[in-house]
């Protein structure tokens, strides 16, 4: 450990920045002063090993991150940003498919000229008949039961 | 043994002789099958059950669970209990008409005088039925009857019927060919005094209406509908009624019922020529044109027995159905 009056001194004349009159009298010092000459050695050890070792480059995105911040803050914000017009487009092309789905779907349905004829509805009201006439033979109500439960969602 | 005690002897061994054979005659004269399927339709008994239903008349299967309570004056109310999505109907008779409910709504109501009446002459003609068997049902005795149709093509009933009142404990349909159609079974049976059945279980809803049905004589048929038809199919089936039907649809329906006796084949008129495939449905159904009506038959009978039906109907056959033969004939040629 260096003087603590002279370590100031030591590590600004590691980087060239003393005076004349400073870089004399750290000499003079240095001349009867074995603690500071060793930690000058150890720092100009350490100096030299550090200036060895390889600089890491940074990656280059790093840089786009950086400056797309700084365009960020510096830069004045805009309504239809593009992630603003994406979002918007998605939620237009939702409310398209909602308010178009219905009228696809009565165009796929027969035109009034022919309308569908309910053959579930028969196929259950014979059955009913059937069913009644044998005291409500469960058989016979459960299939008209089944027929029109089906025919509910499909006509 | 000496003679003295030997003739005391005999008219006791006579006396269980007797018995034995009185139970024996008894037992070879179970009662008329007919009358017991008479019985069957209106048990004089007021009870509660619940009922399981399986059907397999497609290779849709269905089964039900459903809860009856039954009144000796005609009085009934079923309700579904499972599955789920047949939750919510139910069947309601004030003991004059029913009405058939789906979640409180009446969807039409029909009324037992507007029925076909019951055919026993028929049923006899067209069907032979087994001596009732006694067997045990629901730890009850019963009388196995089974009813099997002279013709081919129809199912096959068989009925295990209560001995005390007649009630239908179990009921196996099966088609011609021997393959299940519908089973039912009875169970949680109970006989409730009259009064502990609450009479509201069988009030109709008020908005339910009552369906105006016109039956129509020949003479009307012919003026309303110019439409004739025969009184007599093949295999027993005999021209029962005809009425305008009080199915809610956009336009009247016609609505033939031929019977057996035993069973029902409707036959729908409907103005126009509606060509739409047909759907996936429980029962056979053949449809034709004729003089601006589209015809469907529908039965519980085997598809080949219905065709034959129809095709007895001379109604004719409409353009649709030659060319779709014409160009069957043709793909046979290529």
């Amino acid at each position: 450990m260096a003087c603590p009056q002279w370590s100031e001194l030591l590590s600004a004349s590691l980087d060239n920045l003393l005076t004349e009159e400073e870089r004399k009298a750290l000499e003079a010092h240095l001349r009867t002063c074995l603690r500071c000459q060793k930690t000058l050695r150890e720092w100009q050890t350490l100096r030299a090993r550090l200036q060895a070792m390889p600089v890491p480059e940074p990656e280059p995105a790093m840089w786009q991150r950086v400056f797309r911040r700084i365009r960020r803050h510096t830069e004045p914000k805009r309504f239809f940003s593009r992630r603003r017009v994406a979002w918007w487009g998605i939620a237009a092309a939702a409310v398209l498919v909602a308010l178009a789905l219905p009228l696809w779907q009565s165009w796929l349905k027969p035109s009034p000229s022919q309308p569908p004829l309910p053959f579930r509805t028969l196929v259950s009201y014979h059955a009913d008949t059937m069913a009644m006439a044998f005291n409500e033979s469960p058989a016979w109500h459960l299939l008209a039961t089944a027929e029109l439960s089906e025919a509910e969602g499909n006509e | 043994m000496s003679e003295g005690r030997l003739k005391n002897l005999v008219p006791a061994v006579l006396t269980i002789f007797w018995a034995l054979a009185a139970k024996g005659v008894g037992e070879n004269n179970p009662p008329d099958p007919l009358t017991l399927l008479q019985i069957s339709l209106a048990p004089k008994v007021a009870y509660t059950c619940k009922v399981v239903v399986t059907a397999w008349h497609s290779p849709k299967g269905d089964t039900a669970l459903l809860r009856e309570w039954r009144l000796p004056d005609g009085r009934y109310r079923i309700e579904y209990l499972a599955p789920k999505r047949l939750r919510g109907t139910v069947l309601v008779s004030d003991g004059k008409r029913r009405w058939r409910l789906v979640n409180g709504q009446a969807l039409w109501d029909l009324s037992f005088k507007d029925l076909p009446t019951k055919r026993w002459d028929l049923l006899r003609r067209n069907y032979r039925l087994s001596k009732p068997r006694p067997v045990t049902v629901l730890n009850r005795k019963a009388w196995l009857v089974e009813v099997q149709p002279r013709a081919k093509g129809k199912p096959h009933h068989r009925f295990w019927l209560d001995a005390e009142h007649g009630i239908v404990l179990k009921h196996e349909l099966h088609r011609s060919d021997g393959m299940p159609l519908a089973f039912t079974i009875v169970t949680d049976l109970h006989f409730l005094p009259h009064k502990r059945i609450p009479a509201s279980l069988f009030a109709v809803p008020r908005k339910a209406r009552k369906s105006e049905v016109r039956l129509l004589s020949a003479d009307e048929l012919q003026q309303r509908w110019h439409i004739r038809l025969p009184n007599k199919l093949p295999f027993g089936f005999v021209l029962e009624q005809v009425e305008e039907a009080p199915v809610r649809l956009r336009q009247p329906v016609l609505h033939a019922t031929y019977t057996d006796g035993l069973l029902y084949l409707s036959l729908f008129a409907l103005s126009g020529d509606l060509t739409f495939p047909l759907p996936f449905s429980r029962f056979p159904m053949e449809r034709w044109r004729k003089g601006g009506y589209t015809f469907l038959l529908i039965g519980g009978v085997d598809k080949p027995l219905l065709k034959q039906i129809a095709a007895s109907l001379r109604l004719g056959d409409e353009p649709e159905n030659q060319h779709r033969k014409q160009q069957q004939s043709a793909d046979d040629e290529g």
